[in-house]
């Protein structure tokens, strides 16, 4: 499902440069549940970012699906990732001026389904126990509901890979345990492949994986 | 809706006031664009109207001297060469119940065949006939002046009043015609030539339908035969340079309007890098999000402009009275009432919209298509970002001065260029300024920590460390106040220069002119010896003020019978070799004044023509002296000379030089108690010339402190729409502050002083800028418009205010964001994410 080989990265910071990534190589299969862990700056976001193709790596390919993101152009990137990936960010990144139904079905109307808006809209807000919020905007809500929202917006499209940056990061132990829950739901019924970058053990304990970054480096 | 539309749409909504602001920023700006338009649109309108009530119908005119036509021509044309088709006027202003009119004379007989003004009972002839000096209106005239039909109606010209009886109304044809005859009072000839002073001579001869070849071929040499055209024509390009100027000004308006949408903008996109970064990952391509952007900056535009049209309309009302009044002061009698709002002026204003939004949008909405779409952005590098791009942006700043010099070398006499490249240097200044806040910044910093301590500290770096959200608003603020250093700078020194020129030029004591100095008949010659006689008089001369018909337009005369000593009062810009005053006094020889020469490319050396009673003249130029007076330019020659080529022995005005122990205003009131009464003249002192003169400059420049007020509503607009977005933005960072011990004073102070910062920035940018502005005003675009040379004078006070100006607006604009930081509580913003 996902192959990266050799993958660098380095950063300028003003007149020197940061190495984030260095021959970075790695192998996830389809619908597996891969837990990525590392210290404050390892490199985890970047990872991320390569494989959602929101950034190139300056040597090294990604592979998903078996086609190589780092050799699309910018456009290709964009349609590929708004059709087969799944984000989900730390901080929720909800539009604030969209509703609770808005923000789950962008994805969808980002790909032209419109039809299907509807549907997996309450289909979701149901599985997120979010039904009586549909038209709450996100300010509105709490943490934990805001982060549940962003997963539905994440999955709404169907995609094959989800990507999480430290999901649960900024809430307590029982909203992210029912964060989990839910993501490890979909992972399983959907087969979905999820990919989460995490400083949590609980969370880690979940996967069927955990990879180090610092183990994926030469 | 879509997406892209819905982002933009739902953005605005929940910023309300960040959208009034920017909507107020494009009102305002299409506000003064619109007023000005609708108003040179409205003073061409009524030109054109009263105009055609003259020259409705007519292909040809047949133009007379100063003097008008002597009327036999008209008789010789019809009897002795048998023409028909031809409508002789006879047409001047009176004055009634304080209102302007238009009275012209015509002949019932030659009118009844061409049906040009028709009347009620659609008979021209018999009301008319059937009673002496009777006159024709509209009802609906008469009714606004509350005057029955028939009545007695008292007109006044030149000071003299004269008694006309209404016998009937006219009947218009159209809409057209109806506004033209709003002001008209329609006369048999006759009756109009008593009234106007002009027996025995006619103002024209309209072709209507004559063979023009015919008639120029039976015409004597002492007329001119014209196409209608070109005689409205040469009269609207009269006024060109003024109504170009007006605009141009309001352009100014707009193009700070401008700023203020790319203010906005940006400041938008900034804040919403985060949600952009978001979409973009979540598969919107670069191009959707720039699309959401400019429709955003679009739907912004739109409310603007409907905002903008009322307001402009409104304004224009009050635009309108200062704009006809400069007219008549500078140019030609005319009555402006109808302010004329054409789909043209709504669709170049709702263009203007839109360019200029959609043009200042566009860097904002590139920048936002740039966002990359990463899983985390540091502000940090937003900041550095825009420091390097400053040094670019500086770079091409320059540039931009040296297209606009290159521009003003290589266009000679182009008033556009003129401003194409005053344009141009605000430009290069707006895309300096940045850098030049930078090392301002610098310079500022230690010295408000040496007086302010940890505030002023934190003001600088504060005003610093936001460069991407506060440089664009000190730009806006430092051109608008720029442009009133530049506007201000340029006045005084034109009124510098006028009121020099009018100290050396007016060395009589006393002038005498007739009301209407153009008449054909003079002041009474017997009066003249009289008052010349007077013990209290040294000596005298005498003027003759004509204007001569030319088939490139009008130009104005002055003959003048004046001794060496006098002669001396024209300040010449140049002249020929050695002494010229033996060759003006005793040949074909003229002076020219700096306006006359400028647009006809002439100098001392060259020749003119002029068309003289009996036919074209060539006279040489001896000098070109300054003049103030009309941006027409005239041609004086000595009275002598006028004698030799004009039948013409008419005094149209006369200046007095006393003895040395007499009191003008003394001598005044006893001309006027014991030789003047009842006559139509005008007499004033050297003081009072000189007051009114410069009471009328004064007055001209009225509409500019309009502008400029305008111009400076829409920047406090700017600083107080980016104030407010920085503030809203550190809303967290000002309540750590709180939460660590800084009272809502301190922070009162602290936010304050950032707009009091900012202001000065601006402010010290501005008097350069200011500087550059007023030399490009006073250099190229007067010299342009009008051909008038001056000395740039440069005073401290426009400085001083632009930098007092500039704070205040910025301390103003800052007072309620400072109020809504100083009374927000701190939990709630540390609450936040």
């Amino acid at each position: 499902m996902i192959v990266l080989k050799d993958v660098s990265k380095t950063y300028a910071e003003g007149r020197s440069a940061r190495v984030v990534l260095e021959a970075v190589s790695l192998q996830v299969d389809a619908g597996e549940f891969v837990a990525v862990q590392g210290s404050s700056g390892s490199g985890k976001s970047t990872l991320l970012s390569i494989i959602a193709g929101l950034d190139l790596p300056d040597s090294g390919f990604v592979e998903i699906e078996g086609r190589r993101i780092n050799t699309m152009g910018e456009r290709e990137r964009t349609l590929y990732r708004r059709e087969s990936i799944g984000i989900v960010f730390q901080f929720f990144s909800l539009i604030p001026t969209l509703t609770v139904s808005e923000n789950i079905g962008l994805g969808l109307e980002l790909n032209s389904r419109e039809r299907e808006i509807d549907t997996r809209v309450k289909y979701l807000l149901d599985k997120i126990s979010l039904a009586d919020r549909r038209n709450s905007y996100p300010d509105r809500l709490s943490g934990g509901e805001q982060q549940r929202v962003a997963i539905a917006r994440a999955i709404a499209h169907s995609p094959t890979l989800v990507l999480a940056d430290e999901p649960t990061g900024n809430l307590d132990e029982e909203t992210e345990s029912n964060i989990m829950d839910l993501l490890k739901q979909l992972n399983d019924l959907q087969g979905t492949t999820l990919l989460v970058a995490t400083h949590s053990a609980d969370v880690a304990a979940r996967a069927d994986r955990v990879l180090q970054i610092g183990e994926l480096q030469r | 809706m879509s997406l892209q539309a819905r982002l933009p749409i739902r953005h605005l909504l929940k910023h309300p006031l960040q959208a009034a602001l920017c909507i107020v920023g494009i009102a305002l700006g299409i506000a003064v664009v619109l007023a000005i338009d609708i108003t040179n649109e409205s003073a061409r309108k009524a030109f054109k109207t009263s105009s055609a009530a003259v020259s409705s119908g007519s292909t040809h005119s047949i133009l007379g001297g100063g003097r008008g036509i002597d009327e036999t021509i008209y008789t010789k044309l019809r009897v002795d060469h048998g023409i028909r088709g031809l409508r002789p006027v006879v047409s001047g202003y009176v004055t009634v119940a304080g209102s302007r009119f238009m009275l012209i004379g015509i002949d019932p007989f030659a009118e009844s065949g061409n049906r040009w003004i028709p009347v009620e009972n659609d008979a021209v002839s018999l009301p008319l006939l059937s009673k002496d000096d009777a006159v024709l209106l509209l009802s609906s005239t008469a009714r606004m002046f509350g005057l029955d039909i028939p009545s007695k109606l008292d007109v006044q010209i030149s000071g003299v009043n004269h008694s006309l009886n209404i016998v009937g109304t006219l009947k218009p044809a159209d809409d057209l015609q109806r506004h033209g005859l709003r002001n008209v009072l329609i006369s048999d000839i006759s009756t109009a030539q008593v009234v106007l002073g002009m027996l025995g001579r006619l103002s024209t001869i309209e072709l209507i339908s004559a063979d023009p070849r015919r008639v120029a071929t039976a015409i004597p040499e002492s007329v001119t035969l014209v196409p209608s055209e070109s005689r409205s024509l040469t009269i609207e390009q009269m006024t060109r340079a003024f109504h170009l100027n007006l605009t141009a000004l309001s352009l100014l308006a707009l193009v700070i309007g401008a700023f203020l949408i790319y203010n906005t903008m940006t400041l938008a996109v900034l804040k919403r890098r985060e949600q952009f970064a978001v979409l973009r990952a979540l598969g919107m391509t670069a191009r959707q999000l720039f699309g959401s952007v400019i429709l955003e900056a679009l739907v912004l535009a739109m409310i603007g402009f409907c905002v903008g049209a009322a307001a402009g309309f409104w304004l224009s009302k009050s635009l309108l009275q200062m704009v006809g009044g400069t007219i008549n002061d500078l140019y030609f009698a005319m009555e402006v009432q109808t302010v004329s709002l054409t789909y043209t002026s709504l669709g170049k204003a709702a263009a203007l919209a839109v360019f200029a939004t959609v043009a200042a949008a566009c860097l904002p909405a590139w920048e936002a298509m740039r966002t990359t779409p990463a899983f985390s952005s540091v502000r940090s590098n937003i900041e550095t970002g825009v420091r390097k791009n400053n040094a670019l942006l500086s770079i091409a700043g320059l540039n931009f001065g040296i297209a606009a010099a290159l521009l003003l070398i290589f266009s000679e006499y182009s008033i556009i260029a003129g401003f194409g490249s005053l344009f141009l240097i605000i430009m290069g200044f707006a895309l300096i300024t940045p850098v030049l806040m930078v090392h301002m910044l610098s310079v500022i910093g230690p010295l408000l920590n040496r007086f302010m301590g940890l505030l002023g500290r934190m003001a600088v770096r504060g005003v610093g460390a936001s460069l991407s959200r506060t440089q664009v608003a000190v730009t806006a603020l430092a051109i608008a106040v720029s442009a009133i250093v530049g506007v201000s700078v340029m006045i005084s020194s034109f009124r510098a220069s006028v009121d020099h020129w009018l100290g050396n030029f007016l060395r009589a004591d006393v002038y005498l002119a007739q009301q209407a100095v153009h008449k054909a008949s003079g002041i009474d010659p017997t009066l003249i010896a009289g008052i010349a006689a007077r013990p209290e008089v040294d000596s005298l001369s005498t003027g003759r003020w004509v204007t001569l018909q030319e088939k490139s337009g009008p130009i104005q005369l002055f003959a003048v019978d004046l001794e060496r000593a006098a002669f001396d009062s024209y300040q010449l810009v140049s002249e020929q070799d050695g002494d010229i005053w033996p060759a003006f006094s005793g040949h074909d020889t003229v002076i020219i004044s700096e306006p006359f020469a400028y647009r006809r490319q002439l100098e001392a050396g060259d020749v003119v023509q002029l068309p003289t009673d009996s036919g074209e003249k060539t006279f040489s130029i001896a000098g070109v002296f300054y003049d103030y007076g009309s941006d027409q330019g005239v041609v004086a020659m000595h009275r002598s000379t006028y004698d030799r080529h004009w039948k013409d022995p008419v005094v149209s005005s006369f200046a007095l030089y006393l003895q040395d122990d007499v009191d003008a205003e003394d001598f005044i009131d006893r001309l006027n108690r014991e030789t003047l009464t009842g006559r139509a003249l005008r007499i004033r002192s050297n003081r009072t010339i000189r007051e009114l003169s410069l009471e009328i400059f004064d007055r001209t420049f009225t509409i500019t402190d309009v502008l400029r007020l305008l111009a400076i509503s829409i920047a406090v607009v700017g600083i107080l729409s980016a104030l407010a977005a920085i503030q809203l933005e550190r809303a967290r960072e000002f309540a750590v502050l709180r939460a660590l011990g800084l009272s809502p004073r301190q922070l009162w102070i602290l936010v304050t002083t950032e707009s009091g910062l900012m202001g000065l920035i601006a402010g010290i940018i501005a008097c350069p800028l200011g500087l550059v502005m007023a030399w490009v005003l006073v250099h190229i675009i007067n010299r342009r418009s009008f051909g008038w040379s001056m000395d740039l004078s440069i005073h401290p006070e426009p400085w001083i205010t632009a930098i007092v100006l500039s704070i205040a607006a910025a301390v103003v604009a800052g007072l309620y964001p400072a109020s809504k930081v100083a009374g927000m509580l701190p939990s709630s913003s540390l609450r936040y994410e």
